[in-house]
């Protein structure tokens, strides 16, 4: 159990999501970086499917009112413990009035505090997940404000057996894989064109799939709008009768800056010109605006075997503590 | 009356289907019959079905199915379109608050089309329109009415507007650039009811000047 002393800059709680209304215009939400999200749910004991506190460039301060185990993933956002620097990506042991904290952003954007037994909050629509657009989840539809409790699902009755869990040497590799934390070089998202191609000339796929892009301040969970070369429409033009969308497609409006669409949203008018692969979606949690970004072409059977190369190297990280 | 339907890979966890290209009550209708009939089918792997208009959008877990057994597996869904016994779709009554401060452009959309701001509620009250998406429809031609070149920072819920094609409701507060003509005191959508939404699609709606 938590009390928040300073909200951070936007700290909101999720689960993996909210599926199922999505047909209403409801998006799906969830983490931005679920590989993260994951292993920190991992480190802590929970199920996969327990929410944590996603957090953003500036983290929240909380003040721990009961002995808890928690776990700090994904970007580093200068995670102390009483004011000292901490280890992240392991399962630490909190005292009650220990003061749980962040210093100032060094690597990626977001991060995820799991806490032993996951968070108490009622799921609307079936999720615990905040929705920016509809306001519901997490503490009464918004994300942390200061004074928030942050109740546990469960007391800290056995955090003894995860304490001190870390995760292997392989899953440190799939993170120095993931996240290109240098600053200079553009991090590479794997897409599958379409399905809108058709409204695209071969040469400007080609264009679009060799250009580097910029992430510019208007991106946030329901999307992230792009800085870069123009991507022009061909004789079908730009717009589309609308349809639902997944996360991580590429559109294309009128102005030819390609957007990025994310968690937020269901449906979308523009044509779609490459979709990012779901695997590759963490590593968009973990960019903020000025960073650069290519895209690399894969096919679906491609996408398949990434995506079963992550997931069995999670379920061997979950067999280390069976 | 077999139209071809097109099956599309849509990133690696969704498959996008296309019926006619034409924007058409049997096309939706078409749409959302098939997305019952798969839902219906309970196919290891899927998720949910996005129905917009005259397209589904098929959301899946790629390590429960493969993209290619999941569209095997519709295809062979599409020859009981015909034999599937479906609900019959339901009118479903909107209460409007027509003009006034609940419609501030209904002036404007009567303007345009040189006609009274009664006759705009008269036509766009007269039948019951199909309901292509939540909550939107397509509006008699008569009242076809450009967007707002600026979009409105904010309308409240139960906003009944006209854009371009299209009509319809706003569920919550939102940005708008549709031409605001009244209001609904319905509530469409309640997180805490169940179930949250108040209608389907697949269903009409028929507004009601009150």
């Amino acid at each position: 159990m938590f009390k928040v002393i300073e909200p951070g800059l936007f700290s909101t709680i999720q689960d993996i999501g909210r599926f199922h209304y999505r047909k209403f215009g409801v998006g799906a939400g969830g983490p931005m970086d679920i590989f993260s999200f994951r292993i920190g749910n991992i480190l802590v004991g929970n199920k996969n499917d327990e929410s944590s506190l996603e957090v953003t460039v500036f983290g929240p301060k909380l003040m721990a009112l009961e002995d808890t185990a928690i776990a700090i993933t994904g970007g580093d956002l200068g995670f102390t413990i009483n004011d000292k620097y901490a280890p992240m990506w392991e399962a630490i042991k909190l005292d009650k009035g220990d003061l749980l904290g962040f210093k100032g952003l060094r690597k990626g954007c977001r991060a995820y505090i799991s806490i032993f037994g996951g968070i108490d909050v009622p799921k609307v629509m079936g999720s615990q997940s905040y929705s920016s657009r509809y306001r519901i989840g997490g503490i009464g539809g918004r994300p942390l404000i200061k004074g928030d409790v942050i109740k546990s699902r469960v007391s800290g009755i056995g955090i003894e057996k995860f304490i001190g869990r870390k995760i292997s040497k392989e899953i440190c590799s799939k993170i120095e894989e993931i996240y290109s934390w240098h600053e200079k070089e553009a991090t590479v998202l794997r897409v599958i064109v379409g399905p809108f191609e058709d409204h695209f000339s071969t040469h400007a796929i080609k264009k679009f799939l060799n250009s580097e892009y910029i992430i510019t301040r208007n991106a946030d969970r329901m999307g992230y709008r792009l800085e870069g070369p123009q991507i022009k429409h061909n004789f079908k033009g730009p717009d589309i009768i609308s349809i639902g969308l997944v996360p991580g497609a590429i559109q294309v409006p009128g102005n030819h800056k390609p957007i990025i669409f994310l968690h937020e949203g269901a449906f979308g008018g523009y044509p779609l010109i490459a979709t990012i692969i779901s695997t590759d979606l963490c590593k968009i949690g973990q960019l903020k605006p000025g960073d650069k970004i290519k895209f690399n072409e894969v096919n679906i059977r491609q996408a398949r075997s990434i995506k079963e190369e992550y997931e069995n190297e999670i379920k061997s990280f979950i067999q280390c503590f069976l | 009356m077999n139209k071809q339907i097109k099956y599309t890979i849509f990133g690696d966890t969704g498959i996008l289907i296309k019926f006619d290209e034409k924007l058409s009550e049997v096309n939706s209708r078409m749409a959302v019959n098939f997305s019952q009939l798969i839902r219906k089918e309970n196919i290891e792997g899927f998720i949910e079905a996005q129905v917009s208009y005259n397209s589904i959008v098929v959301h899946y877990d790629p390590l429960k199915i493969g993209s290619s057994v999941l569209i095997m597996k519709m295809r062979k869904t599409e020859a009981k379109i015909n034999e599937i016994e479906l609900p019959r779709p339901r009118v479903y009554d909107i209460p409007t608050l027509y003009g006034g401060e609940y419609g501030p452009d209904l002036e404007y959309v009567a303007e345009y089309h040189g006609i009274t701001p009664e006759e705009v509620i008269g036509i766009h009250t007269k039948e019951p329109l199909w309901l292509y998406r939540f909550i939107q429809n397509i509006v008699p031609a008569k009242l076809i009415t450009p967007r707002r070149e600026v979009p409105r920072l904010k309308v409240p819920a139960g906003s009944v507007g006209i854009g371009d094609k299209q009509t319809g409701v706003y569920p919550i507060d939102s940005s708008a650039g549709w031409n605001i003509i009244g209001r609904t005191p319905l509530k469409l959508y309640d997180p805490q009811r169940d179930p949250p939404f108040l209608f389907e699609i697949g269903n009409y709606v028929h507004y009601r000047s009150t």
